[in-house]
């Protein structure tokens, strides 16, 4: 970048470039994008920016995200109890409500297993989870981690550690390449994989 | 598949010089240093993206120049393609009809493949890494899906090495754990025992023709069944003869989720994975009339050549059935040298009932010989190839 830029630009640009998929000159774009913008605009980016931290959080319970002590999901009355779904993130949430086959209550896990990373159970909300079982009379659980490594992993380990509590437990599976994250699957092939799960 | 012709410029001694081959038998001979082997060098690099010597992309440039590069073009029944390889010191890059293609694997896809016979004979008795790689290469190219499925492995693989740091793990995370290496690395072991189901076929009527008994074959011994306590080759005596193919996929997962849970106070001792498709063994055996003889510990010289010559000509055989007839172009670097009369004339026949594109190296032009009209002769002097027949 040119030595002539005034900071506050080269801060902006620094700040744009942390985000995924925001290389050089995209963050470049975007800076002087604003830069050229009424200033109302950029205000209301600002705000935008900073509400959202402030307020979303995770769901008391499911850790789904939210704005309220509960996510949408756990209020609504209308779901099915004694189901649960456990996703890897609140996007691959938000993936499987996309299809419309899923009447349950989520978990989001908030990750997946990986040693590698130093990523253990007692980083994920497990303990959580293995409570809600209890508490709320869960039946029946489905794993839908993503089908790489990690997520059969965590599937596998969840599994082992949900077996005491005599839950049925089933996985998702048709449709979803071997390898294949919930995130970049079509909602139809989501819906399929749900549907034909198979228990564990 | 077959190449219809190549051009070296700046690789190694070589001329550059546009070279037409025959579609059944090429042989460039003369003394060695000429730069015979390096003719064939030239074509394994632009076919498999690797040489069979140890050589480092700077040993392959020509001293004094800044790169160089191998084109040729391979011709298949119905389309064609104009492949290039170039180096240079930032490294290597690979072209299909002048684009380039940065993965050397979808290069390698639409290459076909090239076999270069033989390996070097320590296969027989190196570590038995050398053996599984072989294996490894030969389901890549009969299967298109083996790399994506190797890395899962890999990948459960390091992971699980990884968890061997964590303080206490509880039994659950292991088991999740214990459950991916097993599902990841059954998938390695069911495609190797696939292929060796009709590999060894090919490889016990192979070795018979090459005058070394009967019944040569590959005994794969996975590494949840080696004796507890033996080093894992060469050890095994052969009553402890296990049958491995043939057997689903799940039982393989069962077999090394078993195996895991019997080594568990071995493996937090090491601190590393002990059992799985990385630590299988692989033996050349023969079915001697007094029982199964490993030929890494009781084979000759000649024996362990011609066994190794068996494997790579019955993998050869094997990617042409995959790939529905299309053969491989096989390159022979000086075999005939190595094998004594008999052998020689035993490995002629067989080429010639092999429907593939040979090219093949000798210190003389009549080590190997081939039917008049069925092949083209070079002999190669400082570099440059001259035809003489
Ligand atoms: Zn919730």
């Amino acid at each position: 970048m040119l030595s002539g830029t005034p900071p506050s630009i080269k801060r902006l640009i620094e700040e744009l470039k942390r985000l995924p998929g925001i290389g050089d000159r995209n963050a470049e774009r975007l800076a002087f994008h604003v830069l050229g913008a009424p200033a109302e605009r950029a205000e209301a980016l600002a705000r935008a920016l900073v509400m959202m931290k402030k307020t979303v959080r995770d769901c008391r319970r499911c850790y789904n995200l939210t704005e309220e002590d509960l996510c949408g999901i756990c209020r609504d009355p209308n779901r099915t109890e004694g189901i649960l779904c456990i996703v890897q993130t609140a996007r691959d949430l938000l993936a499987i409500e996309g299809t419309g086959q899923y009447k349950g209550r989520y978990h989001v896990l908030k990750g997946v297993l990986s040693p590698m990373r130093g990523i253990g159970p007692e980083d994920l909300t497990v303990q959580a989870l293995l409570a809600r079982i209890g508490e709320e009379g869960i039946k029946e659980v489905i794993l839908a981690t993503n089908l790489n490594v990690e997520g059969e992993a965590t599937a596998s380990y969840l599994l082992a550690a949900l077996k005491p509590l005599g839950v049925k437990v089933s996985r998702i599976a048709r449709g979803i390449p071997i390898g294949g994250s919930l995130e970049h699957a079509d909602a139809v092939t989501l819906g399929l994989a749900i549907d034909g799960r198979k228990e564990l | 598949m077959r190449m219809d012709w190549v051009e070296p410029d700046r690789f190694r001694n070589l001329h550059r010089q546009k070279i037409h081959l025959h579609p059944r038998f090429n042989l460039v001979y003369g003394p060695n240093g000429q730069g015979k082997t390096n003719f064939l060098e030239a074509v394994a690099c632009l076919g498999s993206l690797r040489s069979f010597r140890t050589a480092g992309k700077n040993d392959l440039i020509r001293h004094g120049e800044e790169m160089c590069r191998v084109s040729g073009r391979l011709l298949w029944a119905e389309s064609e393609r104009i492949l290039s390889i170039s180096l240079d010191q930032r490294g290597r890059s690979q072209f299909i009809d002048d684009r380039r293609i940065a993965s050397p694997e979808e290069y390698l896809r639409s290459v076909g493949a090239v076999h270069f016979i033989p390996e070097d004979v320590g296969m027989v008795g190196g570590p038995p890494s050398w053996r599984r790689r072989i294996l490894d290469r030969a389901v890549f190219e009969t299967r298109p899906g083996y790399p994506s499925e190797y890395r899962r492995f890999l990948s459960a693989l390091r992971q699980r090495n990884a968890l061997f740091r964590k303080a206490r793990p509880s039994a659950e995370e292991r088991e999740g754990w214990d459950r991916a290496l097993a599902e990841t690395g059954s998938w390695i072991l069911k495609r190797r025992m696939d292929l060796l189901g009709t590999l060894n076929r090919e490889m016990a009527a192979l070795g018979e023709i090459l005058e070394l008994g009967e019944g040569l074959h590959l005994r794969y011994t996975p590494s949840f069944e080696k004796v507890p306590g033996g080093s894992a080759i060469g050890n095994i005596p052969w009553m402890e003869h296990y049958e491995t193919t043939g057997r689903s996929r799940e039982a393989l997962a069962e077999g090394i989720l078993e195996g895991l849970f019997r080594e568990r106070e071995r493996e937090k001792r090491s601190g590393h994975t002990l059992v799985g498709p990385h630590r299988d063994a692989v033996q050349f055996l023969l079915e001697g009339s007094g029982g199964p003889v490993d030929l890494a510990r009781f084979g000759s010289q000649g024996q362990k050549r011609a066994a190794v010559l068996a494997l790579k000509l019955a993998l050869v055989r094997e990617v042409a059935r995959a790939r529905e007839g299309e053969w491989p172009l096989v390159i022979l670097d000086d075999v005939s040298s190595e094998l004594d009369e008999a052998r020689k004339k035993a490995l002629t026949g067989i080429i010639r009932e092999f429907g593939a594109q040979f090219l093949l190296s000798a210190t003389k032009d009549r080590d190997l010989f081939f039917p008049e009209g069925e092949g083209i002769a070079w002999r190669v002097q400082a570099g440059a190839l001259q035809r003489t027949a």
